[in-house]
């Protein structure tokens, strides 16, 4: 069943590395909807976060074929539904001071907060679920939005499994 | 090797043995997959099978094998040249295709005795590769003869390696099929398009004086009772050789699997034309 | 014993660590120090070529005969670039191929320099690996570690990049072969995986209970050495055995075998 996955890759913190993967992902034709990476608590080791829309045979094929990589050190791949995926976003808005109180409304109800107060343009920073953050933005479209800046997701999968114990399957 | 991936193998179940676990189910659907090495995943499933018979299969496959006449006009012929090739050395030489028809021949006509005894491109299809590769099977088999067989196409990507083989004293043998065309493609713009035959008419320079220039012998072989002569002398020279065969100039390969068709849907003879 | 060696030295001495006895190649400017020092290690035969893409056909084809990594040589730029079609032929049939080019010195590297490429990015797609050695204390190293991808698991195609005055580095080299890859990858050695009883179990069933059983051996019979094996379980279960194409991993001569599958078999 195609659903969005997340396949997380702990892998050396170089770009050579980063290349190869993502390479990887071009080649084999993944159906990617949002890269992120980022430091761990591990020096020297990196963690890439891909939420795909596939089903589970093509999402194990493309953690086999990360975990050939030289430099990439495990990987694993799980449903979205069985883990929790966040992303941040920055929204720059336009301050009109009649509205001003409408779009602080609109910020308070999702939870988000106003990092930046400049006169002509405020900036809106939101964290959530995907859906949760395009909602938002579409809220805020009201107000003239000028500029967004989207993270792409991490994902953790819940309970005691992490990415970095997982050996690959065995059929 | 599947043709057609959506009517591969309909109604059969598949049991992949692969060392490399990302590739099982890659391009074709398996009941089981056994990732492993293939020697030691062999031996297990023969302690767990018992011998049987299956005479009706045997007898069925039989009825499959019929015997294919390649379409060389005249005695010069793919099967009499390769099966004088493998007289010749007694069934011990490697044999190094290039790409194309001659590929196909080399395949499915000469009679290997030992396995690894033909080595090709077979992945990437790279014309060009018998020559220089046949180079390296020589270092690695030393004291066994080494055929290099190319078209005429393929064997002018790479032909200047001659003068490695002088000065390395590399003795490979050449073989070349010449029949003036890119005859892989030609025979696809034959029974696909029309018969136009757009670029694949192909000059060759006169090989046996090629061979002269580089100081190697050469033979020219156009009718079947030359061969074996020109076979004996490349192979008892101590050095690198070159002969060629002047084949039919329209000869075709079958079975051919047309563009997007299955493997059950091959074209058998000339008689079939799209 | 420790010695003064240049990165060249170094590297000759790595290769003949791995057990190369030959190597294909053809000179330049950025592969130049490697070539002074080549006459010095007599058993390291080098056979010039007129084309590298020569250079590393002849490699695969020595790999392909012996099972055996094949090694070939270029300089930078052209001389490196002419070597792609080579490599991916390798790649497309998983043949151990070590591919060794010069660099422009590490200084000039992504300034467009003379007989410069990114062969680094040119062949990601196309080999099971490829380094860049960025300095002659790693390079050793470096060799080791591409050698050991090139055979390991499904064998394939590898290219180290040395940059020209990494070839010129001093360094005091106690040699030996360390024969593992770089530490720092975590690399789980021995990927060969078993399969499990299970799957044996129910594998075994469905032959016993074919009615036409097929089997189609490929470049897997060949690097595992199971002819014989195969045999057996062609004549055991009653079953053709059909060679994939070009791998003549079955004698001809056999009721159980028939060559090729696809565009040219001799069954329909």
């Amino acid at each position: 069943m195609t659903v969005t996955r997340a396949v997380t890759v702990l892998l050396e913190d170089r770009l050579i590395t980063f290349t190869r993967a993502v390479g990887l992902l071009r080649r084999r034709n993944l159906p990617v909807r949002s890269l992120a990476v980022g430091p761990t608590v591990t020096p020297g080791i990196s963690r890439l976060t891909i939420m795909i829309q596939s089903d589970e045979a093509t999402a194990e094929r493309a953690v086999q074929q990360l975990q050939k990589v030289v430099g990439v050190r495990a990987a694993a791949a799980f449903p979205a539904r069985d883990g929790v995926s966040r992303e941040l976003a920055l929204v720059k808005v336009r301050a009109t001071g009649e509205r001003y109180g409408e779009l602080l409304d609109v910020v308070q109800l999702y939870h988000a907060s106003v990092v930046d107060d400049s006169p002509e343009a405020i900036i809106v920073e939101l964290t959530g679920s995907e859906a949760f953050v395009l909602s938002c933005i579409r809220a805020l479209e009201r107000f003239e939005v000028l500029e967004v800046a989207r993270s792409g997701a991490v994902a953790l999968e819940l309970g005691l499994t992490d990415a970095g114990a997982r050996v690959p399957a065995n059929t | 090797m599947t043709g057609n991936l959506a009517a591969f193998a309909r109604g059969a179940k598949v049991i992949h043995i692969e060392l490399d676990a990302s590739e099982v189910g890659k391009n074709v659907p398996v009941a089981v997959g056994l990732v492993g090495d293939a020697r030691g995943i062999l031996r297990e499933l023969l302690e767990a099978l018992e011998a049987r018979h299956c005479d009706a299969w045997r007898a069925e496959i039989a009825t499959f094998v019929r015997p294919r006449f390649e379409s060389f006009k005249g005695e010069l012929s793919a099967e009499g040249i390769l099966g004088a090739v493998e007289d010749a050395s007694h069934g011990r030489c490697t044999v190094v295709s290039d790409v194309g028809q001659h590929q196909m021949w080399v395949a499915k006509l000469f009679r290997y005795q030992r396995p690894n005894t033909h080595i090709t491109s077979g992945g990437l299809g790279t014309m060009g590769f018998a020559v220089p590769a046949a180079m390296g099977v020589v270092m690695a088999r030393p004291g066994e003869p080494v055929w290099a067989i190319s078209g005429d196409g393929g064997f002018q990507m790479n032909m200047q390696e001659i003068a490695t083989m002088v000065q390395e004293r590399i003795p490979v043998k050449m073989a070349i099929f010449n029949n003036g065309y890119l005859g892989m493609v030609r025979q696809w713009q034959q029974f696909f398009h029309g018969r136009r035959y757009s670029s694949t008419p192909i000059w060759s320079p006169d090989y046996v004086r090629l061979a002269e220039a580089y100081g190697i012998p050469g033979w020219r072989v156009e009718r079947g009772d030359q061969v074996e002569a020109a076979l004996r002398g490349a192979l008892d020279h101590d050095g690198p050789a070159l002969i060629e065969f002047l084949i039919e100039q329209e000869a075709n390969v079958f079975p051919m699997i047309p563009p997007g068709a299955s493997l059950s849907e091959p074209i058998e003879s000339e008689a079939v034309t799209a | 014993m420790r010695e003064q060696l240049t990165g060249s030295q170094i590297l000759c001495r790595a290769l003949l660590e791995e057990g190369v006895d030959v190597l294909f190649g053809y000179p330049g400017g950025a592969i130049m120090p490697f070539y002074h020092a080549l006459p010095e290690y007599p058993e390291l035969r080098h056979v010039l070529v007129r084309h590298e893409q020569a250079a590393a056909h002849a490699a695969d084809g020595y790999a392909r005969a012996s099972g055996r990594p094949g090694v070939c040589v270029a300089t930078s730029g052209p001389g490196a670039t002419n070597l792609v079609t080579g490599i991916a032929t390798a790649h497309m049939d998983n043949t151990p191929l070590v591919a060794i080019t010069g660099q422009v010195p590490r200084a000039m590297i992504g300034r467009d320099a003379f007989q410069e490429t990114d062969i680094i990015g040119i062949t990601q797609p196309i080999t099971k690996h490829n380094r860049l050695v960025e300095d002659v204390e790693e390079l050793a190293e470096a060799v080791h570690e591409v050698f050991t991808v090139a055979r390991e698991g499904r064998p394939g195609p590898v290219l180290l990049d040395v940059p020209k005055d990494v070839q010129n580095q001093k360094l005091e080299y106690a040699g030996g072969a360390n024969g593992s890859a770089r530490g720092a990858t975590g690399r789980r050695e021995g990927l060969i995986g078993r399969p499990t009883p299970t799957a044996l179990v129910e594998a075994a069933r469905l032959i016993a209970r074919a009615e036409r059983p097929l089997i189609m051996a490929g470049h897997g019979v060949i690097l595992s050495d199971a002819y014989d094996e195969l045999r057996t379980l062609a004549e055991h279960t009653a079953c053709r055995a059909c060679m994939a194409r070009y791998t003549s991993t079955a004698p001809f001569n056999r009721p159980t075998s028939s060559s090729v599958s696809g565009s040219g078999s001799t069954t329909g």
